[in-house]
């Protein structure tokens, strides 16, 4: 996948770290995609994504401070960058142009 | 056709005394049962009604031998308050080291030990314990691991190349086709590789009118 491209995952993200605001880490990203997408997502995949994300400058990352719910161990939040705002945007516009014209309930 | 009960025939003294223990017996294991449904049940409440975490499952039983009823009531299978099972396994852990790259190895453990506590404490440390390896077998999959030990580490050697090291690509992992969305890439709008109908939204991607 090209570096300013994308792909179905990479946009559930980006739009699971725009929902969730100030509050978006791993755990509830996870959670979130996992209630929208009707299946489980592993952490793996999600910190896979996250970090070609951070590659593509779309999301940008930071360390929290420690928590007692995770073993003392800190929170890597996420919030996301203009280009991925950008990115979104445009993604938005290409699945509008997609189903133009076509009613809504068209069969597949 | 019975026979009327006769106090001096010793065959039906006989009979009556064996009835009457049956009786007794009986009554004092019912009496036993429904102290254990009423105790069951006062748990029960107070997870319901005092929001307790309910972990494991309930299980009713009644066991009987012959005519007599030998054991009953509700059996709580599972231990719930135990802070040893919101652990995860220590096994598990040392696992983690070989599978993830060192900068994003707190952030995997601290989500994998968060999700065990909530999941632990939710529904009881098997489920827990069965998420917990999905999790660990996922981050084996092979397509992440070289991904995350490649970058920055690795170089790839390509047949074509003359032996020549090469700077390490990227693997994407993306999870297998299900919808139409997977094939919705927005580098079809790229330069170079445009489509007809996306020629018009590539500008947001280089800036430069299309």
């Amino acid at each position: 996948m090209g570096r300013d491209t994308l792909g179905e995952f990479e946009q559930a993200v980006l739009l699971a770290i725009l929902r969730l605001g100030p509050d978006a880490y791993g755990v509830p990203i996870r959670h979130d995609l996992s209630k929208r997408l009707g299946r489980a997502v592993s952490v793996g995949a999600i910190y896979t994504t996250l970090d070609r994300l951070e590659r593509k400058g779309f999301v940008y990352s930071w360390t929290g401070g420690a928590t007692a719910e995770r073993g003392g161990r800190a929170k890597r939040f996420y919030r996301i960058e203009a280009p991925g705002h950008r990115a979104l945007d445009a993604a938005r516009l290409v699945t509008r142009s997609l189903w133009a014209g076509l009613p809504e309930g068209a069969p597949a | 056709m019975s026979e009327p009960f006769d106090p001096t025939n010793p065959q039906h003294m006989e009979r009556r005394r064996e009835l009457e223990l049956l009786l007794r017996t009986n009554r004092k294991l019912l009496d036993k049962q429904a102290a254990d449904i009423r105790n069951a049940l006062a748990h029960l409440e107070s997870v319901v009604f005092h929001r307790r975490t309910l972990a494991g499952q309930e299980n009713t039983r009644l066991v009987s031998r012959g005519r007599f009823v030998v054991r009953g009531g509700l059996r709580i299978a599972a231990k719930r308050d135990d802070p040893a099972d919101l652990i995860m396994p220590e096994i598990g852990l040392k696992l983690v080291p070989f599978i993830v790259p060192k900068r994003r190895r707190a952030d995997v453990i601290g989500d994998l030990d968060e999700d065990f506590r909530t999941y632990a404490a939710q529904w009881g440390r098997p489920y827990a314990l069965r998420l917990f390896w999905w999790e660990i077998a996922e981050l084996c999959n092979p397509p992440l691991r070289s991904h995350s030990h490649r970058h920055g580490h690795w170089h790839v050697v390509s047949a074509g190349s003359g032996g020549s090291p090469q700077p390490p690509r990227p693997v994407s992992r993306q999870p297998a086709p299900k919808t139409l969305g997977d094939d919705q890439q927005i580098g079809g709008m790229l330069p170079g590789r445009k489509s007809e109908g996306f020629a018009a939204f590539s500008g947001w991607v280089t800036g430069q009118p299309q």
